[in-house]
């Protein structure tokens, strides 16, 4: 069988990955006390496709897990037993087990097997227990013995087996192949030789000695070598297998060395039921005994009816025959048999039913369809190059006499407005729902609520936000230290709560939305708030600059600094300090802000802010003597030239720009990147209002050049991050631009880098 | 390498026959492994960095990666430094990482039989002798084999981001 | 002619593994996830053989196999179960339900291409 199963393995990958998702969403949403029938179907199927796939592709620890999982949720799911919220920490226990397994597969490492051990032994102390609630038993085996199965599928650990090989010794290589087999079953367990042929069976020269050479001399000779010298017919071993693995296990570790139909096995340890037990284990049966059972037992399937013999051989050329009494064996037409009488109509009324869904059919097979990243990430960058490549072409067009190449001018203004429409349609394929990030937290959130005893409930809301791939995974740290923190830190023990007058069970809430061209996430508990006192006091302490003065906005955003925490005791949750400035960070680092609202003893709600998207951005390009930079529009609030009374010199501060009531720091551009301007002065140059998280500035620049969408390149991959710039792009002109880092501007002011 | 000063070392392990692409930096004559060479190209267009050394000199557009341009003369204070039509970038790929550096001139690429080179002796030379893997000879020519990727990612060059801070 | 198979189960990797083999065989094969996947595609156009697993959602193999049987062109069209669960309620409720014969899995792609020639050839 010259098939490479390998190719199945990554669909296996994805789709066992995918039940076990859902297993677990399931597994958390059930109520142990009222389960949901369907639930547990649904969880059993899933557990059952992974143990088959698994089972497919030879991936056996997890069938190994995944059959006493099974087992005992097929219980639950008929009724047999009650759930117990035990089960359902087992069940979970088991998912993860699973899930590890199957990583350590998909990257080609050893899984723990003691961790798999651990969690089958607790699944199968949970079935027994549970039965001896049914039928009162003695205590369940801690380890494997053999006792009676109570069916066929509750299988104990170690099984006593009669395996008897049949091997057509035609080629001489019987005694090649059963070595082989030996070492496969020694693998497995223990083995004894019951019965074997004799060692020299016949020493009948090769018959095939007159035939014309095919490699058969060579094989001779070898023979000859190893004194093997058995003729042309079947050898015949009787083994005794002692092992722990199933019936399955070992046919699999056998089917690359033999054929089926050259094996019977038969379970010792079960008292012997003749046919069906043979035919239970051999994987494949037919519902109507047969004329010849002993090969066909063996060979792991089944028909219900006869294959009658006569006519199986009449239909010899097809090599098949029917069961039912069915008309003769199909011919050309490939139409099903149909019971004797077949109406002509029949076929005909087939065909046109062919003929139309055929076509619906297809359309309904694949509603969606899967892509490597790599594929998308390239189509991505394409349309990067056309976007530039179409503001090369606007630029070059716009110093022609308009008048007379407008037919070129309209094609061009088409041609951005296709530009436009294809890059938003392929940046949408990078979006997925935010729900791949929120399914993970009722898991996270259960666990820690469990640890800390408090009564915690989720609330997701906007889970069908899409955003970027690439924010997904960045964002899911982050947000999971924001709500380990809500759980840890915000919402307190039910004893506090009810003390408080709240309700013993705390809620946080997690919702996503689009507020114009960025995505909202908000983490909101309504435990006990921030406190004020025991920040600012706490940032003394640190030497942070803080006072009295401040709003509490900018409290709050104190907790941010390196090393921060106000905890009182360091949970191995959190509480080090080491988190929040981790979390700023990669939210800064992916252009997007977090805000912090809280009432003591209400709540607290952060708010964090992320752009759509990550690679193309709207900006407003800026002269700085000889060279352009380029300012993120979102982050501009407006421009203007100054009055020569609205610039003023503050000791101690440098310049500061009036401006509508507000006093803005007038951040030189060319000072703080030590370039030659055209403009010194600011009233002759012009003045950018920029703002990041509340926080404004006045850029002072040379001039406005213009606005365009620009695609972001990277800077850092073959250079190194520079202080002031966030990354570089390539302009209309095809020249580098570099794009301003406002929020790290206005941070460090005019002392520059 | 040992950091000791040796009165001569050892060629460089692994540096044997191959093909070596020659260029000049003033009078001396360097060669470096050919495989580390992606394009060369003219000198234009560069993008300054604000706030960097002198002898990095910007960033180019190279069809659509943004690559930096070092140049090696500034670095080693060789030569006159002028940029003219005859100015020469090499672009280098060194490991994924695409910087390229200014030199004087490219002359050939030559293929070097082990017996062609030569330990190092205790040569002053502008370019640390850390780098230097070896002494070539072709005919007259005496070319000092660089290990172009050591020097260029180490931390003096600041095309990296190791450095502390 | 090809003969047409359809295979049906919910495991996108058995699938993909079942049609391969098969196709590899000379013989044209459909897919359907789930029993009433595979009964809208059965009744759309017609089979030689009919795969089904019995675990599904929507429709498990025991109904799809019962509904095929109470399809005229389906009476007599050989209809094996894959399954997992080979114990004797197992099989006589496929056979209650008019199942041809059944194939436990984890079989290997051989064996597959051994029961379905003996079956249709």
């Amino acid at each position: 069988m010259g098939i490479d199963m390998s190719q199945f393995y990554q669909v296996f990958f994805d789709e066992s990955a995918e039940h076990l998702g859902e297993m677990e969403r399931l597994l958390l949403e059930i109520d142990v006390d009222n389960p949901d029938i369907e639930q547990l179907n649904a969880i059993f199927r899933a557990a059952h496709s992974i143990k088959g796939g698994s089972g497919t592709f030879g991936f056996t620890d997890m069938t190994s897990v995944t059959h006493i999982l099974e087992t005992l949720l097929d219980k639950l799911r008929k009724g047999e037993m009650a759930p117990r919220t035990e089960m359902v920490d087992a069940f979970l226990e088991a998912a993860d087990v699973l899930k590890d397994q199957l990583n350590c597969h998909v990257n080609g490492t050893d899984a723990d097997k003691s961790l798999a051990e651990a969690i089958c032994e607790k699944l199968r102390l949970l079935t027994d227990a549970g039965q001896a609630e049914s039928a009162p038993q003695p205590s369940p085996q801690p380890a494997a013995t053999t006792t009676k199965p109570k069916a066929p599928d509750t299988r104990p650990a170690t099984h006593t087996y009669t395996i008897t090989f049949t091997l057509d010794n035609a080629s001489g290589k019987a005694r090649g192949t059963f070595d082989n087999l030996l070492q496969e079953l020694g693998r497995l367990g223990t083995v004894e030789t019951l019965e074997q042929p004799e060692p020299q069976e016949t020493a009948k020269p090769e018959k095939e000695k007159g035939k014309k050479g095919k490699g058969k001399k060579d094989g001779k000779k070898s023979k000859d070598k190893t004194g093997k010298k058995a003729g042309g017919e079947a050898l015949r071993w009787k083994l005794k297998l002692v092992t722990d693995s199933d019936v399955e296990t070992i046919r699999g570790s056998l089917e690359f060395v033999i054929d089926p139909t050259q094996v019977v096995i038969e379970t010792m340890d079960e008292p012997a039921q003749p046919a069906t037990a043979a035919a239970e284990e051999d994987g494949y049966g037919f519902f109507e005994p047969l004329p010849v059972t002993a090969a066909e037992d063996a060979q792991g399937y089944g028909f219900f009816t006869d294959i009658p013999a006569p006519a199986a051989a009449a239909e010899d050329a097809q090599g098949y025959g029917f069961f039912v009494d069915v008309q003769a064996p199909l011919n050309a037409q490939a139409e099903p048999p149909k019971t004797p009488a077949p109406p002509p109509r029949a076929p005909e009324a087939a065909k046109k039913a062919v003929a139309q869904p055929a076509a619906s059919s297809a359309t309904t097979e694949t509603s969606s369809i899967r892509v490597s990243v790599e594929k998308v990430d390239q189509l991505i960058n394409l349309v990067g190059e056309l976007v530039i490549t179409q503001a090369m072409l606007a630029q070059t067009a716009s110093t022609v006499d308009s008048v007379l190449y407008e037919a070129l001018q309209n094609g061009l203004a088409q041609l951005e407005r296709n530009t436009r429409d294809m890059q938003e349609s392929v940046m949408s394929i990078r979006m997925l729902p935010i729900s791949f990030v929120f399914s993970r937290f009722p898991r996270v959130v259960r666990d820690l609520a469990g640890k800390l005893d408090k009564q915690v409930e989720l609330v997701t809301v906007g889970e069908n936000t899409e955003l970027d791939k690439g924010l997904i995974e960045r964002i899911a740290d982050p947000l999971t230290h924001l709500v380990r923190n809500s759980l840890d830190h915000g919402i307190e023990t039910p004893e506090k709560r009810i003390a408080a007058g709240k309700d013993p069970k705390g809620t946080i809430t997690l919702s996503a939305s689009h507020q114009g061209g960025a995505i909202v996430i908000e983490v909101a508990d309504d435990g006990a708030g921030l406190n004020r006192e025991k920040i600012l006091s706490k940032a003394a302490e640190r030497g942070l600059d803080a006072s009295e003065s401040m709003t509490d906005q900018e409290v709050w955003q104190l907790i941010f600094a390196p090393g921060f925490s106000t905890a009182d005791i360091v949970t191995d949750v959190s509480g080090r300090g080491v988190g929040m400035d981790v979390v700023i960070r990669n939210i800064t680092e992916m252009g997007g802000n977090v805000e912090i609202d809280s009432v003591t003893g209400r709540g607290t709600k952060m708010t964090v802010r992320l752009p759509l998207t990550l690679a193309i951005l709207d900006g407003m390009s800026v002269a700085l003597g000889d060279s352009t930079y380029v300012v993120p529009m979102g982050m501009i609030v407006e421009t203007f030239q100054p009055n020569p009374e609205d610039v003023k010199a503050v000791t101690g501060q440098g310049e500061v720009v009036h401006i509508r009531g507000e006093y803005l720091p007038l951040l030189a551009l060319h000072k703080i990147f030590n370039m030659e301007p055209k403009f010194r002065d600011p009233t002759q140059g012009v003045l950018v209002m920029i703002e990041d998280k509340g926080k404004r500035a006045a850029l002072f620049v040379d001039a406005l050049v213009g606005q365009q969408q620009v695609v972001i390149k990277s800077l850092e991959s073959n250079y190194r991050k520079v202080s002031g710039v966030s990354g570089a792009t390539i302009m209309g002109d095809g020249k580098v631009a570099m794009i301003l880092d406002v929020a790290a501007l206005i941070k460090t002011g005019q002392a520059g880098f | 390498m040992s950091d000791t000063v040796m009165e001569h070392k050892e060629p460089h392990a692994g540096v044997g026959a191959g093909e070596y692409l020659t260029f000049t930096l003033g009078i001396e004559e360097y060669g470096i492994d050919i495989l580390k060479v992606q394009e060369i190209r003219g000198y234009d267009a560069v993008t300054t960095i604000a706030n960097s050394p002198e002898f990095i000199k910007g960033v180019i557009n190279l069809r659509g990666t943004i690559v930096p341009i070092v140049d090696l003369r500034i670095k080693f204070h060789l030569g006159n430094v002028e940029y003219n039509e005859f100015t020469v970038v090499i672009i280098l790929n060194l490991s994924g990482r695409i910087v390229g550096i200014v030199v004087d001139g490219v002359s050939d690429v030559i293929t070097l039989e082990p017996a062609q080179i030569n330990p190092v002796p205790n040569l002053v030379s502008s370019i640390d002798t850390r780098f230097i893997v070896g002494l070539g000879t072709v005919g007259e020519h005496m070319l000092i084999l660089v290990d172009i990727e050591s020097l260029m990612t180490s931390q003096e060059m600041a095309l990296l981001d190791n450095v502390a801070g | 002619m090809a003969k047409t198979i359809l295979t049906v189960d919910d495991s996108p990797s058995i699938r993909q593994m079942v049609s391969f083999t098969l196709k590899g065989a000379g013989y044209e094969v459909s897919e359907a996830a789930d029993g009433q996947d595979g009964l809208d595609k059965a009744k759309a156009k017609s089979f030689n053989l009919v795969l089904t697993d019995q675990n599904m959602p929507r429709m498990d193999g025991l109904t799809l196999i019962k509904s095929l049987r109470g399809l005229p062109q389906y009476k007599a069209t050989p209809i094996l179960m894959l399954t997992t669960e080979a114990g004797d309620d197992m099989k006589a409720q496929g056979r209650a339900a008019g199942a041809t014969g059944w194939l436990v899995k984890p079989f290997d792609p051989q064996k597959l291409l051994d029961v379905v020639q003996k079956v249709i050839g």
